[in-house]
Parts: structure tokens; sequence; C-alpha cells
């Protein structure tokens, strides 16, 4: 009866120490976490993000296009007791399906009477897509296990933002871009006539791709965290408020948004305002 | 005095067609067997499948209705020759299979037992080997729609059907009749002994499936021509009680005898000698590999070349072919580990050896 008295005792004592510790957490991941104030210069530091919400991390450091083991057990090494948000890669719904032509299939996405079909398109099956994209998510599994051992409060996958639903606004961009001209002379596509494929296109291929995050975060034994509603347009893009300026990427604004929405949800004491 | 035998051609006598002077376009007697510009498609026996490359570099057409999308085209590999053929319906090893891919293409057959339900999948059970399954019904429904549809619009569009007879024995559904390209439980699927029969299909039932199959694609191509071989290669396993190689002769012959019936019916399709080219007695012992079974790229490759030695080509054709065949008498162990690919890991069949 002492023996279990102490341990509700050490219950208690735990407790009262979690409400009264901070939350902390850090961002990590691919370049949709500069959104959210990560830094991609310099040297790999931790720092605090500018932000509204106090506690909150971001892995700081120069951005080759990957993340390796370093970058990870760097993570790792401060993740004691904090949360550490993964915003993993994000942008596998444009490669390869950006432009027009390349919307060439459909696909089902889920066992849903109404789901749609495009006339005219050829029907893939679903398991095709998740081969395509499973490549892109191979390393997650390797890095939650890096990042486990480092002892995190928890680890947690986010959504990658949505597709924007513009492709006048899009094409500029990929017109100025360097990597697009090349790709596009590659495959001997004249930079002027494309097109950008439809946002309901992007946006079901989106869907398989956090689908695919989802079940790594179950398998891992982790959270992943959708963000809320109000941050998609009413054709479930991403609210044109939040669009960076080029063709994949969120702004800022989405970044403190994600954050505020985070710190809310991690610390459950209603809003940050 | 005169009888019959008395102004026969050379080719009617073993000892000046085989015996001498052996001519491998003896055996063939109609010419073109595919005119210049024609439409090709083919089903069949793993063998069909090795036939395609050689009529693509010669030139001809070969009817695709199985598209690739681009972007997807490194993740989207199948199993099992599926996306080879004109429409991804894979090895088609009996007479019945094809009749009944037709009917189900034209609406006028739906098997009680269209689909397995196996590991959150659900599979095609005349498609065991497909790699990419549908995840639900309606993706399945979809999709299966869709390949019917592809397959109706390959036979639309074809001028030449080369269609390979492989099998005599299949395993058949006791609901409908129903017909498995592969034992269920070998590839995919579970085995039920009540639901699952085997059957050997005679000539008279081979010859019927033949012409009722070629009635209803000539009533969506009224134009259409017919090829039909049979595949040298022999059978896998029997489920008979018989020897393997005693029932590979008893499958081969009654094929060989239900083509030729069809092809005396049938003013539109003709015989293509294969299997007698790659097993007959004048044929060399390296035209199958060591375990006997496996046909050479030798083999194939003579095969390949008289069939297109009967066909309408032109000068570029002919030089691509020459080509292709002055690369044939240079085997590579490459060639050979294709070749042994084809067969092996390409064919369903395969897969009722458990020692394979």
């Amino acid at each position: 009866m002492i023996l279990n008295w102490l341990k509700d005792l050490h219950l208690l004592s735990d407790k009262q120490n979690e409400k009264a510790k901070p939350m902390e957490m850090i961002i990590t991941g691919h370049s949709h976490c500069f959104s959210m104030g990560v830094n991609p210069t310099g040297e790999l530091r931790l720092e605090p993000i500018q932000n509204d919400v106090p506690g909150v991390y971001g892995v700081m450091g120069a951005w080759n296009g990957t993340r390796d083991d370093a970058y990870w057990q760097f993570v790792a090494k401060h993740a004691k007791d904090k949360y550490i948000i993964i915003s993993w890669a994000g942008n596998q719904h444009n490669s390869g399906f950006i432009f027009s032509n390349e919307e060439s299939f459909d696909f089902v996405l889920n066992n849903n009477e109404r789901t749609t079909i495009t006339e005219g398109r050829t029907l893939v099956p679903k398991s095709v897509l998740v081969e395509h994209f499973k490549a892109s998510l191979g390393g997650l599994h390797h890095v939650i296990d890096i990042l486990k051992k480092g002892n995190p409060k928890e680890i947690l996958l986010l959504e990658t933002p949505r597709p924007k639903g513009d492709g006048e606004f899009i094409l500029p961009f990929i017109k100025s871009s360097q990597h697009f001209i090349e790709l596009a002379q590659k495959l001997n596509i004249e930079i002027d006539s494309l097109k950008i494929s439809s946002l309901s296109f992007r946006l079901k291929l989106w869907q398989v791709i956090q689908e695919l995050v989802a079940n790594i975060a179950k398998e891992a034994n982790i959270q992943y965290i959708s963000v809320p509603e109000e941050f998609q347009s009413s054709e479930g893009g991403l609210k044109k408020e939040f669009w960076a300026n080029d063709v994949t990427h969120a702004n800022s604004l989405y970044g403190k948004a994600v954050v505020k929405y985070l710190g809310n949800t991690l610390c459950n004491k209603g809003a940050i305002e | 005095m005169s009888h019959p035998y008395k102004n026969a051609p050379r080719k009617a006598f073993w000892s000046k067609a085989v015996a001498k002077d052996w001519q491998v376009n003896d055996l063939l007697s109609s010419f073109p067997l595919i005119r210049k510009g024609d439409n090709v498609g083919s089903a069949g026996s793993c063998f069909a499948g090795n036939i395609i490359p050689y009529l693509e570099d010669a030139g001809f057409n070969y009817v695709r209705k199985t598209i690739i999308p681009e972007g997807l085209k490194t993740a989207y590999q199948e199993n099992f020759n599926y996306h080879t053929f004109s429409a991804a319906y894979g090895n088609v090893y009996t007479a019945r299979h094809l009749l009944q891919l037709i009917q189900m293409a034209l609406g006028l057959f739906k098997p009680h037992e269209d689909r397995w339900y196996v590991d959150g999948k659900v599979l095609d059970p005349f498609r065991p080997g497909l790699r990419f399954t549908a995840s639900n019904d309606i993706e399945f429904d979809k999709l299966n729609s869709q390949y019917l549809a592809s397959v109706i619009a390959a036979f639309k569009q074809m001028d030449v059907f080369v269609f390979t007879l492989g099998l005599t024995e299949a395993w058949v559904s006791s609901l409908d009749g129903a017909v498995f390209p592969a034992c269920p439980g070998t590839i995919s699927g579970e085995f039920n002994s009540e639901q699952h029969v085997f059957k050997n299909y005679s000539a008279s039932e081979i010859k019927n499936d033949l012409t009722e199959t070629f009635a209803l694609l000539r009533g969506i191509n009224p134009n259409l021509k017919v090829i039909l071989t049979v595949s040298p290669v022999p059978l896998v396993a029997t489920a008979t009680a018989n020897h393997v190689v005693s029932a590979t002769v008893y499958s081969k012959s009654v094929l060989r005898v239900a083509a030729q019936e069809v092809v005396n019916l049938l003013p539109y399709a003709t015989y293509f000698p294969s299997y007698e080219i790659v097993t007959g007695p004048q044929a060399p012992e390296n035209f199958f590999e060591e375990n006997r079974r496996d046909v050479s790229k030798q083999a194939i490759d003579t095969v390949m070349s008289a069939l297109i030695a009967n066909c309408e080509y032109d000068e570029k054709m002919l030089e691509q072919m020459a080509s292709s065949h002055s690369r044939s008498q240079k085997p590579s162990q490459n060639d050979k580990n294709s070749s042994a690919l084809l067969v092996d890991l390409e064919c369903e069949e395969a897969a009722s050896d458990p020692s394979v």
C-alpha cells in the first residue's frame, strides 16, 4: 500500500513538473520548414524562431536540398523533452506532375462511391503512385529512429502545404527558374507553351503523399498532424494568402499560423493571441 | 505407273526436305502472313510474348492499348508480361481463357468468382500476378472496366491477331466454368478443392472455343485475320496422373490438331509452325536450354526469322531483321539469361512447380 502511495506520489509529481515546464518544440526537416522561420544558411545550430509562440526552435543551417544523418543526429542531441516537428519533403506532387501534359492519368483515391475520375484519362492503380512516392519517404523511418534516441517528448510528422491553385501565378516562376528551363529543354518542351496541371490533379497526388506520411507515423508510433481546414482554399488547395512567391512553397504567414496552431495543439491551453 | 506421290513437291519427302537441304521456309505455305502496314496484336502463352520485340524490330506496328504515363514509368514495372501484350491480359494459356476474355470484354460473361480479397487487396483471378492491384471494390471495378475496354479497343485496331496455344490443362471454377490462367493458390488467391477443379480440354473443345472466339472478334472487327501457332515450351507441371513428358506430348498434340481443324475451317486463319520448327526432329539440340524446357534464343530467332521472312516487308525492315539475326548468331550470356527469365519468371505457369 505504501508502495502504491509512493508510486502515485511519483506520478503526481511528474504531472506537476510537466505542467510547470514550458512547451518547447524544434522545427526540423526540408524546405517547407523555412516558412516557419527556419534559416537555411550558415552553420548547423539550434536557435529560437522569432514567432508569437515561445519555446519554438529551429535547426538552422545551410540547405543543399537534403538533410543528412549529421543533421538528424544534431536534432537528436537537442531533442530531450522537446516536441520534434518534422516537415518532410512535400513537393513530390509537383515533381513530374506540374505541367498539364503530365496530367494524363487519374486514379481512385479512396473507397468512396462518389469518387470522380476525369473522362479520357488513363486510370492507374493507386498502388503505382504509392510505389512512385515511396522512394521519397524511404529515409523517414531511419530519421525517426535517430530522433527517438534523443528522448524527445514527442515526434510529430507535419502535413506539408497543399498545392497552389493558380497556374497563372505559378507559371512566371517556372519560366524564370533555371532548373525548369533546363528540364523543359531536356523534355523538348517549348517553355512558352507550358501550362500548369489542374489543382484537383495535384491535390489528389498530395493526398496520396499525406496518407503515406500518416501511415509511416502510425508504423513508427508517432503522431501525424494536419493543419486546420481554414488554411485551405474552397477548392482544397493552399489558401492564396499563404502562397510564397515561387512554385511550390508557402509563405511566412502560413508558417507563423502553423507554428501557432502547433503551439495551441501541443500546449492544449487554448488560443495564443 | 502414276501415283499421288509422283508429282508431290520436294517438301513432301523427308529424304529431300529434312535429311538433306532443310529449309525452314518450306514449312510455310501462306504468304504474306502479315502485310506491310498491318496492325498486329498477339496473345497466348509466355512464348507469345517473345514475338513482340521481333515484330517491332522488323517495323510492324504492334497494337498497344496499355498506356503507362510518362511520370510513372519507373514505378510502373509490371510482372508476368502483363503490359507486354496489346492489352494488359498477360499470358493466355488456353483457348477457353481467350474466349472468356473476349466474352468478359464484350459483357457476355461475368464470372461468379470475379475477384479475390487478399491482405487488403482486391485481386483479379484472371490476372493473378498483377503487381499493382486495387485496394477496394470501387477501384477494382473501374480498373477492370478500363482494362476490358482496352481489350476491345486493341482487337478493333488489329489487322492480324497472332494467338499462341500453350496449354490444354487448366483449373476452372466449379460454379460457372470460369477458367483461371494459373491454379488458384500458386501465384495468388487460395485453392478451394470444392470450387476449383482440374480440366484438360479436348481437341474438339479447343476447336469450338477458338471458332467461337474468332466469330466474336470478327463481329467487332470483320477483317481480322488470325495466325495460330503452338508454343513449343513443354509443360512445367501436369495435374494429370501422367508423366510430364507424356502430358506435354498429349497437350501439344491436342493443340496442334485443334489449330489445324480451325485453320481448315476458317479461311481467315493461318497456321504458323513454331512448334514444328523448335521441336521437330530436324531441330538442333541447342534449340532448348540445358533443362530441355526453356527455348533458347537461337530457336526464337529461327522461328521469328521464318515468320518475318513470310511477311511483306521493305528493304529497311529486311536490314533490321538481318541485324537482329546477326546478333542472334552470337548469343551472349545476357541473351541466355533473358531467355531463361522470359520462361521462368514471366510465366505464371512456372508457379505451379514448387521447386521453381
